[in-house]
């Protein structure tokens, strides 16, 4: 057993997260990366020399061009290459990066929301509260996510909200199920019984003294969560269930471009899968930091 | 006010005024229910029971106002239990709770702004709310019930800081900020915030150190005056129980086994239990001391000994103590005590 | 005269941070002969525990053992490396913590545990650890000790796990024991049964410890010797009872002060002004000074040590009356 001190008194919590976190030069690089990326998302039709679904600035003669190659009218270079139906293949990860990115944060954020408030609702109240919110997410837990996705798409159709109704359908549980742990703890805490005893309304209890003590775990995996909706709307789409061709991710994109691979056109499926993988391993990245971060911070005080 | 029939329990508090405060034959059980494979498994026979535990045992305890009632006891002896029974925290399995006389509404269900019972809460770094500023600590039970208006929230704690021996900067740092001792005084300021009557203290200066645990005493005492309060002031020390209150009360596995004024007890305790607690208890008397202990250890609250809880450690128990409970009688003026040694 | 088993002599460590130096032994110095017990009093922060982790050579990044010398039987502690000083750790040292998990580890039995211990370092065989094992339960007094060995540490009470630990500490005869405030958080009555069993146990067996507290009184009744400490730094040593019937450091006074004992029912009790002041914002020269009614301008300087004979020392420029000479 190793013995060090904690010296740092005088700054709130968030500075004292921003530096535990800055600790790292992967984590920074990390952030820096997803930051990269989602700006690049954000700005995707305004940096994106083309726009590859509108189908008059498509030449099919351009088709299966290698990368650096000019286009055909001289118009613009093809950096990344061309697709078969001659759509640029960097505007098209701009665009596919827009949509995954997009996606996985929107539904993350729902299905946080949704989840942490039945989680909290749980773990504050007990009985038989708990009992139902707790097993209907067992229920669930048990079933593969992606099988579950594949149902409710089958039942419902293909289309931007449906993946994103699938997705969260998918996820909330795993927040539930954390957040009713987090507030199981925190709820005999004294600072609760002190609330309670100063007889703050329960929902006041709830949202201002219960959820943001229970938030650190929470965080972790949300952030985790969203690399994972983004690699499961991925392969949903790479299975065709996914989101349709007029809005494709970087799923769609690299399933299209899956039959090329062998006959050397790798371009059209690599560079949707390298800018998969940056933008997971980004997520991962922050979300580790996070974790070493906030989980002994809390048993510091 | 006298009962006619031999209720020494109840003569012993409501002797010259009525109590602000009176538990009344309370009891609390914590049962642990048999979960679903354990009731199918007893419907094949095992012989599995709930497990209960008898944290308090038909205490009946008043404290008048302007008094400060010790209740000293150790760990496991219930005294935590029965402060949050006496708060309103836990509810009770048995016997009442009232204030001025009538029966309080179990908390939940109470209307209306002030709560006339607060607590003051043991442990500095739990018992304060880690994401919160000082201000809204402090400030938030007066604003949500109309006590304080918001845009009076930060003048009203800072009037209550300075009170309690804090600096004006306190009101917007966050709990780490402070030291144990200043966090205390976070937790004091919390419950005057609501302006109450009565403060039950459990163990509020057992995490301190000494001389932080002599200012903070000092700030009870000077609050007492202040703001005329009550307090049942929980502990395991002897020494600050002593120096603090009017009255002491000894707690042992669930039960009060003696009640005396303070210095009567200190002086003359009678329980056997009582005894043990102060020739154990070290003190500055420099002389090498060996060690005088009570054998054993405290019994499972989930087995209680029969009869009087304390006949296995007792070294002067007889037969009689293992059958029968001891009855709380009056051994000399409001000095009550529960043991056979007294006599019949 | 008697050499001593432990001699410590201008221990300094420190804890480097983005914020500064903290010093958090800061020139301590003592020593200890064979079976005397040690009382090593004060508040938090005042740096008693690190003094007992550097001595077992526990502190760890970013902290530092960067002076002084720890000197066991003649043996030099300081900077000797790991490996060395994991011979010597539960062996000829031992240290028994407040929270008797931090010995135990509560996923084993307690026998694997002991004959564990006993094996690292005495070369002998497991049923004779297990023997050994079993005699030591018996001496810190645990009922059925043959029984309870094969026991997991969370089915005895707080107050039979710290027994547990000790017993651990004395399994391979150690020459010294460090004991950090392991009754703080016991019950009276188990407190008085430890300090019982630690009595007994250093007389028979000439093993010096140093009780690391808070509680003077407890010191009182237990130690031969205490000493006191403040902000890094040993501001008064002797006698226990040269020190608690005479304490010439006004914090050792004003420690006392604050005892209940020692105070008058229903008036205000003796108290200290001010907190400890923070490691990273210590005063220059004297750390007590900004709570000290006697200090003054000569205090600016760390003071000396000052030798009131029969062993007793302190450091101050303004101390407190011998109280004993005019008794």
């Amino acid at each position: 057993m190793k013995i060090s001190m904690q010296f740092f008194r005088g700054e709130s919590p968030f500075a004292r997260l921003a530096r535990g976190y800055c600790s790292s030069g992967f984590a920074v690089a990390g952030l820096i990366l997803f930051v990269a990326l989602a700006t690049l998302a954000l700005l995707g039709p305004v940096l994106a020399p083309q726009n590859p679904y509108d189908l008059a600035h498509l030449d099919l003669m351009d088709s299966r061009l290698e990368p650096g190659r000019l286009a055909g009218d001289g118009a613009m270079h093809y950096w990344l290459g061309t697709d078969e139906q001659g759509r640029d293949m960097l505007s098209a990860i701009l665009y596919g990066i827009r949509i995954s990115m997009t996606v996985g944060l929107v539904s993350t954020a729902i299905a946080l929301a949704i989840g942490l408030t039945l989680g909290l609702l749980a773990g504050y109240h007990g009985g038989k509260v708990e009992t139902l919110i707790m097993r209907i997410a067992d229920i669930q837990l048990s079933f593969p996510p992606i099988l579950i996705a594949l149902i409710l798409l089958a039942l419902s159709g293909q289309g931007y909200g449906k993946i994103i109704v699938a997705l969260i359908a998918v996820q909330w549980a795993y927040y539930a199920r954390t957040a009713r742990s987090a507030a199981l703890v925190e709820r005999k805490k004294e600072y609760i019984e002190a609330a309670t005893l100063l007889r703050i309304p329960s929902h006041r209890i709830l949202f201002k003294h219960l959820l943001p003590n229970c938030m650190p775990p929470l965080i972790v995996i949300s952030v985790l969560q969203i690399a994972s909706a983004i690699s499961l709307e991925s392969t949903l789409s790479f299975l065709g269930m996914g989101l349709p061709v007029t809005e494709p991710s970087l799923g769609l994109l690299i399933a299209n471009g899956f039959q090329y691979l062998l006959s050397g056109k790798y371009w059209i499926s690599f560079f949707p899968g390298v800018a998969l993988l940056l933008a997971i391993v980004s997520i991962n990245l922050v979300a580790d930091q996070l974790r070493d971060v906030l989980n002994p911070r809390l048993q510091n005080h | 006010m006298k009962f006619e029939h031999n209720n020494m329990e109840i003569q012993a508090t409501a002797s010259l005024a009525q109590p602000l405060l009176e538990m009344r034959r309370v009891s609390k059980r914590f049962i642990k229910p048999l979960d679903a494979a354990a009731k199918i498994a007893k419907l094949f026979g095992a012989r599995l029971k709930e497990e209960t535990v008898h944290a308090v045992d038909g205490v009946t305890l008043g404290v008048h106002a302007g008094e400060v009632v010790g209740l000293i006891g150790e760990s496991g002896c219930g005294k935590s239990t029965l402060g949050r029974m006496a708060v309103g925290l836990h509810s009770l399995s048995d016997g009442a709770r009232l204030w001025r006389g009538e029966d309080m509404v179990p908390l939940g269900r109470q209307r209306g702004g002030n709560s006339p019972i607060q607590m003051v809460f043991q442990d500095p770094h739990a018992s304060l709310n880690p994401r919160l500023r000082v201000r809204d600590i402090v400030g938030e039970a007066p604003v949500v019930h109309g006590l304080v208006a918001k845009r009076q929230q930060d003048d009203y704690v800072k009037s209550l800081l300075e009170r309690v021996g804090l600096p004006q900067t306190a009101l917007t740092r966050f709990p780490h900020q402070f030291s144990g001792g200043q966090r205390a005084r976070v937790g004091i300021a919390r419950a005057l915030a609501v302006k109450p009557e009565f403060l039950v203290c459990d163990e509020a200066v057992a995490a301190l150190d000494v001389s932080i645990q002599a200012q903070v005493l000092n700030l009870f005492m000077a609050l007492r005056e202040e703001f005329k309060l009550t307090y049942l002031f929980i502990s395991h020390d002897l020494g600050v129980v002593r120096h603090l209150a009017d009255r002491v009360v000894i707690m042992y596995l669930g039960r009060i086994v003696e009640s005396a004024p303070t210095d009567e007890l200190y002086s003359h305790p009678n329980h056997p239990y009582t005894q043990g607690l102060l020739a154990e208890a070290p003190t500055l008397d420099v002389r090498k001391k060996t060690f005088i202990a009570i054998k054993g250890e405290l019994p499972s609250p989930l087995a209680p000994p029969s009869g009087c809880h304390f006949h296995p450690r007792c070294p002067h128990a007889m037969a009689r103590c293992s059958i029968e409970r001891p009855e709380f009688r009056e051994i000399a003026p409001m000095h009550f005590s529960a043991c056979h040694l007294n006599g019949n | 005269m008697e050499k001593p088993v432990l001699e410590v002599k201008n221990l300094t460590t420190h804890f480097t941070s983005r914020a500064g130096i903290g010093k958090a032994v800061n020139g301590v110095s003592f020593s200890l002969k064979a079976g005397e017990i040690m009382g090593l009093v004060g508040e938090s922060g005042s740096g008693k525990s690190m003094t007992g982790f550097s001595i077992m050579g526990l502190i760890d990044a970013p902290g530092k053992i960067v002076d002084g010398s720890v000197r066991l039987n003649g043996r030099e502690l300081v900077g000797i490396g790991e490996e060395q000083m994991r011979s010597i750790r539960g062996n000829k040292i031992a240290m028994i913590f407040q929270d008797p998990m931090m010995t135990l580890n509560p996923v084993l039995r307690i026998d694997t545990q002991m004959v564990e211990t006993v094996l690292a370092h005495q070369n002998v065989s497991t049923a004779m650890a297990l023997q050994i094992a079993c005699n030591a339960l018996r001496r810190v007094g645990i009922p059925s000790a043959g029984e309870r060995l094969s026991c997991y540490p969370h089915q005895f009470s707080g107050g039979m796990r710290q027994r547990v630990a000790i017993a651990i500490a004395m399994l391979n005869n150690p020459e010294l024991i460090i004991c950090d405030e392991p009754t703080t958080a016991l019950d009276v009555t188990i407190q008085s049964q430890i300090l019982s069993e630690m009595q007994k146990l250093c007389k028979e067996s000439g093993t010096a410890l140093i009780w690391i507290t808070h509680d003077l009184s407890v010191v009182a009744g237990l130690a031969d010797s205490v000493s006191v400490m403040y902000a890094g730094r040993i501001v008064e040593s002797g006698t226990v009872r040269e020190v608690i019937e005479s304490p010439r450091h006004p914090y050792t006074h004003g420690l006392l002060g604050c005892a209940p004992s020692r105070n008058v029912r229903g008036r205000p009790m003796q108290q200290i002004p001010g907190m400890t002041p923070q490691l990273l914002q210590l005063p220059s020269g004297c750390a007590f000074r900004d709570r000290c009614a006697r200090a003054s301008e000569l205090c600016r300087v760390a003071p000396h040590l000052v030798h009131a004979g029969q062993g007793h020392e302190y450091r101050c420029f303004h101390p407190m009356e011998n109280t004993r000479e005019a008794a």
